[in-house]
């Protein structure tokens, strides 16, 4: 039951992100259903369960965003570890930890810009007008997923 | 930390250090093989969830508004087309204002062969025997039977056709006949007759009335031990491809 309930997520969550470029998209800023997803399940339900939605949702991702097969995988499932070394550290069923969701987003988002769009020199311009944006929101998102998840805790 | 989960974390580490390594260093391409196909479909399905998605629906839409105005426009050029040629009848009618209604060619002969066509007009319609059929260029050939609703049209180019002519530039007459080709019988040696003149019908006889187009002399020869003209005449109408023919009351 677990496992089917992370497959429908993880499913729910790409075909979000694999569009969210035609319903969420408010400029050059996008929703990332994956980071949150992977972001949620890592925290509040089971790290292993996010390292398995991260390697299978990183190969999934990269036919969309193709870049070298693998980097994906290799940049979700090291996110995935990284949260969780973090999670001890923070207290999660605090609104204010969701700055680690910030800092998660901010940090792919740089890391795609670098991968993707090979721009380095342009990176300040992008962080500031584009990814700092694009992690507000994210982190807003999170927020509302957040405070369902103490209703319901 | 676990060790279960940094067991794991390795396991998928390596894996995606490998598909990077071979992805990025050798010549086989991952993401061009394997890749493709798995997109192809995966995109597919995505695309079909999605209501928003209206690409494909866009660009089927417009291809079906492609054939849907092709079929239109080419009715539109049938449409003018009959303009046309109806326009062409209305002002054919002012200028001969004795025409019955035009008659449209049913039916015809094999080529070659004492050519005549078959309309759906009669004795009902006010048509008589011997009266003169015409076209927009020119002379045609007579009604040699008539029924109540149908008519037989003998054409001239038929071994049986002799029409009366007179050359518009010299006045000169004779009587146009055909055997395989169209030639000018009973025409003097003596006559001036010219490659390039046109002939119309000099109104004799009671069929044909005076100053119809008929064709042009395309040969004229002295025939040897004879005291006539060896010519030809090619007709202004080519019989063979009639439509439509205009019966001249009497």
């Amino acid at each position: 039951m677990k496992i089917l309930t992370l497959f429908l997520l993880s499913s729910f969550a790409l075909f979000l992100s694999l569009n969210s470029g035609k319903i969420f998209l408010i400029g050059n800023i996008s929703f990332k259903p994956i980071i949150i997803l992977l972001y949620f399940v890592t925290l509040y339900w089971n790290p292993l369960y996010g390292l398995f939605a991260g390697f299978f949702l990183g190969f999934l991702y990269e036919i969309y965003f193709p870049v070298f097969t693998g980097t994906y995988p290799l940049i979700f499932t090291s996110v995935v570890l990284g949260l969780k070394v973090v999670e001890n550290k923070i207290f999660k069923f605090r609104y204010n930890s969701l700055i680690l969701l910030f800092c998660t987003v901010l940090f792919i988002g740089v890391l795609q810009v670098v991968i993707e769009a090979d721009k380095i020199d342009a990176i300040f311009y992008i962080v500031f007008t584009q990814l700092i944006p694009e992690a507000v929101l994210n982190s807003a998102v999170g927020l509302v997923i957040l405070y369902f998840i103490k209703k319901f805790k | 930390m676990e060790k279960k989960i940094l067991r794991v974390y390795l396991l998928f580490f390596c894996i995606s250090l490998l598909f990077i390594v071979i992805d990025g260093f050798s010549d086989i391409k991952l993401r061009d093989k394997s890749y493709d196909f798995l997109s192809l479909n995966f995109r597919n399905f995505f695309s079909k969830l999605l209501p928003g998605d209206g690409l494909k629906e866009e660009n089927s839409r417009l291809l079906n508004k492609i054939a849907t105005l092709s079929y239109e426009r080419q009715v539109y050029d049938e449409l003018k087309k009959e303009n046309q040629e109806l326009k062409k009848i209305l002002e054919f009618r002012f200028n001969y204002p004795n025409l019955i209604i035009p008659v449209e060619v049913e039916r015809r002969t094999p080529e070659e062969i004492n050519l005549s066509y078959q309309i759906e007009k009669g004795t009902s319609d006010g048509i008589e025997r011997n009266a003169a059929v015409i076209s927009f260029k020119g002379v045609v050939g007579k009604v040699l039977k008539v029924g109540k609703n149908t008519s037989i049209v003998q054409t001239l180019k038929n071994y049986n056709s002799a029409i009366s002519i007179k050359d518009t530039r010299s006045e000169a007459q004779g009587i146009l006949k055909w055997n395989k080709k169209f030639f000018i019988e009973g025409i003097p040696e003596y006559a001036d007759l010219k490659e390039g003149d046109t002939l119309v019908t000099s109104g004799k006889g009671s069929v044909f009335p005076k100053g119809l187009p008929v064709g042009i002399v395309t040969y004229v020869r002295k025939k040897p031990n004879d005291y006539s003209l060896d010519t030809e005449v090619t007709p202004f109408e080519n019989f063979n491809k009639i439509d439509v023919v205009f019966i001249i009351k009497k």
